[in-house]
């Protein structure tokens, strides 16, 4: 178009140039005019837009994520039209895409909203949004405007494991026990008549004073969970069948385990040899041993996020990391296979004060002569095909 | 929004860009139709058509809507080409009345007996056949440009279509098309009205006198009427890409964008119409005048900038007993601005703008034609830059540049360092500026921190603590503790703000900057106090 223009523009001005009439610089000016004007404006009007995206960055599977748009122009010039695109996952939003026309007049602002489905878990990229406009006369290029994208975290399924049971040898916690030996002073359960051979500082005085007998008290044993979940997300060690299934199982069955410790106010850890997408696909750093809601939220952050793309052998892993935990501590391994060599180094573990418990995820061949090496060794061993196998440890 | 909604909106804007289109058509056409009558009228200065003036506009609006009703092929009732036949009929039958009218009914009475016996000769006389012709061209130009308008609608199809295979829209092809047949015409337009500015009575004697151009009003009005056509048709060709993707678009946005290129076109045309578009006092004339008024600036200039070294050369003559060299300031003489080539009547200062801003304009407009066309071939541009002729050109102006942007660098860097003494002859000392300009309100909470903590330093160091260069905050709060042990948390707490605010990035906010006013007051009456316990002693 501009150059049919510009042919004409020069041809005007060679007639107007012979025929010595002035009139034609009108027409020139005007041209000129219509493209500077035009370009001038669109140009400035662009850079007027400010666009904000407002969501809950965080979600659980099933819950629908409403992102409410706002396109502001700030300046005093009209942007006769805009074509805002935001691009969203494939995995929320069919199709991916979000597509407006607008046309904004001076300080105006237009709001959208729209839903997305959480069906996946995930770390999701929203944006970039991309607006563009041009001029209203179709000589100048359009422009176009790009604005940041951010975030969205949707976290695993999460079942409330009640029944779940990991075993413990950390006295003077919060978790009722069945042996005596871990008979915590602070939970006073009963009291009884002294007999021979009960230790005096087991007295209790004033029960004593009152009822004119020696009395002694009888303590609640308890246990302090200390759980480090082993997540292994290295998907040569599943079986290739099944890898993209049992690795999400697997991660499902850790957020359900995490959600399950921290809800019984115990402490949790989490090391897994899954690629963190946010650190440039690099090991997901280990989380250390804590509690409390906050470092749920920062477990299930990770298990969001994680891709099961891992080099590092579960083993290896494993070795690693348990150097830095506490004693008595309760190693919960989420894995997709278990060879001979895991079982050994399992063994070692638990010499050292640790507790094991093995869990298999996915469809595995078999699995009889894991469970028979597992009750060999007294380890307490799960196998969970699918998510409705953890049935098992829900009331 | 569901697709029927969409096709609803679509189908809105449609409407009201098609129609706002076809208005401007019968704008274009008249325009089109009254320049065909100027010229003709030039050619033969006796034919009077001026009347043909709204039948122009008639005529093209009879084509539309003729046009519009004969798209439904199936509602009529014979082939599109009979009712054509019967539409001429009908329009000469009126064009031949209103001649009568204009010409009076003796005229019709006259010609009456005539037609039994030459009918076509009578009938056809060379006036009406003058007015048909220009009917004829008005009528067809008009049809031409319908078809394509028709061609770049159905928006609502374009919204099925994105599911179909094979179905593809060319609406900018047709925009292309239109643009050029406007241009074409609006071409001949000028041209024509441009050649007939000759006087032809005064070529044959070989002697070129170009008359004053008259009227020109409905030229201009056609381009601007064709430009917004051509918004428009941009703003179809948009919205079929819209339609494919079946993008959501909103109501008024057709409304808005008459709204806006209306605006946008009066806006240039009322600057087009201050823009000067003579070019009276020619360019070498003009830039002659230029480059004479900005020697005589750069002389003053130079002799501003020589007169203290003229001065200082003075002084030391005299100091050995000579008569000092006399410096003058050189004749600021304003050349005279050239003279007119036409006869006018107008300010000189008036030709002078007028001239330079149009040979500015001009000369612009060129060099960006230019630019913009060695930017899209720059294997022809590196090519002509190593032609030998040229290549030497570009080395000359590479040396030329790089010796100008030498002394640009040492003009700046001069003028840079007189401003910098000037500055600091004119600013007060830091210590002045510091107690007397600083407003407290106007301080961001980081820098009323920063203010505090200096305020305790000049301070302490006023009561006989003073901070010694080598000292920390941290040091020098231990120091300020001896001597003031009651406020001895603020002048920690102090410190810590202090600190905070000096090596932290994150945000300082404002409760931060008035508990750090708070410490402060405890600090400063402290002091105060322990001042006047020195001076009791």
């Amino acid at each position: 178009m501009i150059q049919e223009i510009l042919i004409f523009l020069v041809v005007l001005f060679v007639a107007a140039a012979l025929l010595r009439d002035d009139f034609a610089f009108t027409i020139l000016y005007l041209f000129a005019g219509i493209y500077i004007v035009g370009r001038w404006w669109s140009g400035h009007a662009i850079k007027a837009v400010r666009i904000l995206r407002d969501f809950t960055p965080r979600a659980f599977l099933g819950d629908d994520v409403k992102v409410h748009l706002e396109i502001k122009n700030i300046g005093i010039l009209p942007i006769p039209w805009l074509r805002v695109q935001d691009s969203l996952p494939i995995e929320l939003a069919t199709p991916g895409l979000f597509k407006r026309i607008l046309s904004i007049g001076s300080r105006g602002k237009e709001e959208f909203e729209y839903i997305l489905k959480t069906r996946k878990r995930g770390y999701y990229p929203l944006g970039p949004l991309v607006a563009s406009s041009g001029d209203l006369f179709g000589l100048g290029v359009e422009n176009r405007l790009e604005s940041g994208s951010s975030h969205l975290t949707v976290y695993p399924k999460i079942y409330i494991l009640s029944k779940l049971e990991l075993p413990s040898r950390s006295p003077m916690g919060t978790l009722r026990h069945k042996q005596p030996i871990f008979e915590d002073p602070t939970r006073v359960l009963s009291k009884r008549d002294y007999v021979a051979g009960d230790s005096l500082r087991r007295v209790d005085w004033k029960a004593t004073a009152i009822t004119g007998r020696l009395q002694v008290k009888q303590f609640e044993p308890s246990i302090a969970l200390e759980t480090a979940i082993f997540l292994n997300l290295n998907p040569e060690e599943y079986d290739l069948r099944a890898r993209f299934d049992a690795t999400e199982l697997a991660i499902i069955i850790a957020a359900s385990i995490a959600n399950q410790v921290i809800d019984q106010k115990q402490a949790l850890g989490m090391n897994t040899n899954g690629l963190d997408p946010l650190g440039n696909m690099q090991r997901f750093r280990p989380l250390p041993i804590r509690r409390g809601k906050s470092h749920l939220m920062q477990i299930l952050d990770v298990l969001a996020r994680i891709e099961a793309k891992g080099t590092l052998p579960f083993l290896d892993m494993l070795r690693q990391e348990i150097v830095h935990l506490p004693w008595g501590s309760t190693l919960v391994l989420i894995t997709g296979n278990a060879e001979e060599s895991l079982f050994d180094a399992l063994f070692q573990i638990r010499r050292s004060g640790f507790n094991a418990v093995v869990i298999l995820a996915g469809q595995i061949p078999r699995t009889q002569r894991i469970q028979q090496r597992a009750e060999y060794f007294k380890f307490p061993f799960y196998h969970v095909r699918t998510e409705f196998d953890l049935d098992m440890w829900r009331s | 929004m569901s697709r029927l909604q969409l096709k609803e909106v679509f189908r809105f804007n449609e409407y009201l860009s098609l129609t706002f289109s076809r208005i401007l058509l019968i704008v274009m056409m008249t325009c089109f139709g009254i320049a065909m009558i100027q010229v003709v009228h030039a050619f033969s200065p006796a034919w009077n058509g001026s009347f043909l003036s709204l039948a122009c506009l008639v005529i093209s609006l009879e084509a539309i809507l003729v046009q519009n009703r004969l798209r439904k092929a199936s509602d009529l009732e014979h082939s599109p080409t009979f009712y054509r036949v019967m539409e001429w009929v009908v329009i000469l039958i009126i064009l031949k009345l209103i001649l009568y009218f204009r010409l009076g009914w003796g005229t019709f009475l006259d010609e009456l007996p005539n037609w039994s016996r030459n009918f076509l000769g009578s009938f056809f006389n060379s006036e009406y056949l003058l007015a048909v012709l220009i009917m004829a061209a008005v009528w067809g130009l008009t049809l031409w440009f319908v078809s394509d308008l028709e061609e770049i609608e159905n928006d609502v199809t374009l919204v099925d279509a994105s599911d179909m295979g094979g179905f593809y829209s060319n609406r900018s092809a047709i925009r292309g098309r239109m643009a050029n047949r406007f241009l074409t015409i609006g071409f001949m337009i000028v041209f024509m009205t441009a050649l007939f500015t000759i006087d032809f009575g005064a070529l044959v004697r070989g002697i070129y006198i170009f008359n004053h151009r008259s009227g020109g009003l409905n030229i201009i009005v056609y381009f601007l009427a064709g430009m917004l056509l051509l918004s428009q048709t941009h703003f179809s060709v948009l919205r079929a890409g819209w339609a494919w993707e079946r993008i959501p678009i909103e109501p008024h946005i057709a409304r808005r964008w008459i709204v806006y290129s209306l605006v946008a076109l009066v806006l240039v045309t009322g600057i087009a119409f201050i823009l000067p578009t003579s070019y009276s006092m020619g360019l070498l004339a003009t830039m002659g005048y230029i480059f004479s008024l900005i020697f005589s600036l750069l002389s003053g200039l130079i002799f501003l900038i020589f007169t203290p070294l003229i001065m200082l050369l003075g002084w030391i003559y005299r100091l050995f007993g000579k008569n000092a060299p006399v410096a003058s300031m050189p004749e600021m003489k304003l050349p005279e601005p050239p003279k007119e080539t036409a006869g006018r009547v107008q300010p000189p200062w008036l030709e002078v703008v007028q001239s330079v801003l149009f040979w500015a304009i001009f000369l612009g407009v060129i060099g960006y034609a230019f630019y913009q066309y060695f930017k899209q071939n720059k294997d022809l541009l590196n090519k002509l830059k190593q032609a030998r002729g040229i290549k030497f050109l570009v080395q000359a102006w590479a040396w030329i540049k790089g010796r100008l942007s030498g002394f640009n660098q040492a003009v700046s860097s001069v003028i840079g360092v007189g401003v910098k003494r000037l500055r600091a002859f004119i600013v007060r000392s830091p210590a002045q500026e510091v107690w007397n300009f600083i407003n407290l309100r106007r301080l961001s909470p980081r820098q009323q921190i920063l203010f505090f903590y200096l305020a305790l330093v000049r301070r302490g160091g006023e009561t006989g603590i003073s901070r010694k260069p080598s000292q920390t905050p941290y040091e020098y709060a231990h120091t300020l503790d001896r001597s003031l042990p009651d406020v001895s948390e603020s002048v920690h707490s102090m410190t810590e703000s202090f600190i905070e605010a000096r090596y932290s990035n994150h945000l300082v906010e404002s409760k931060q900057a008035s508990q750090a006013k708070a410490y402060w007051e405890h600090i400063r009456l402290a002091l105060q106090k322990l001042r006047k316990r020195y001076k009791a002693k």
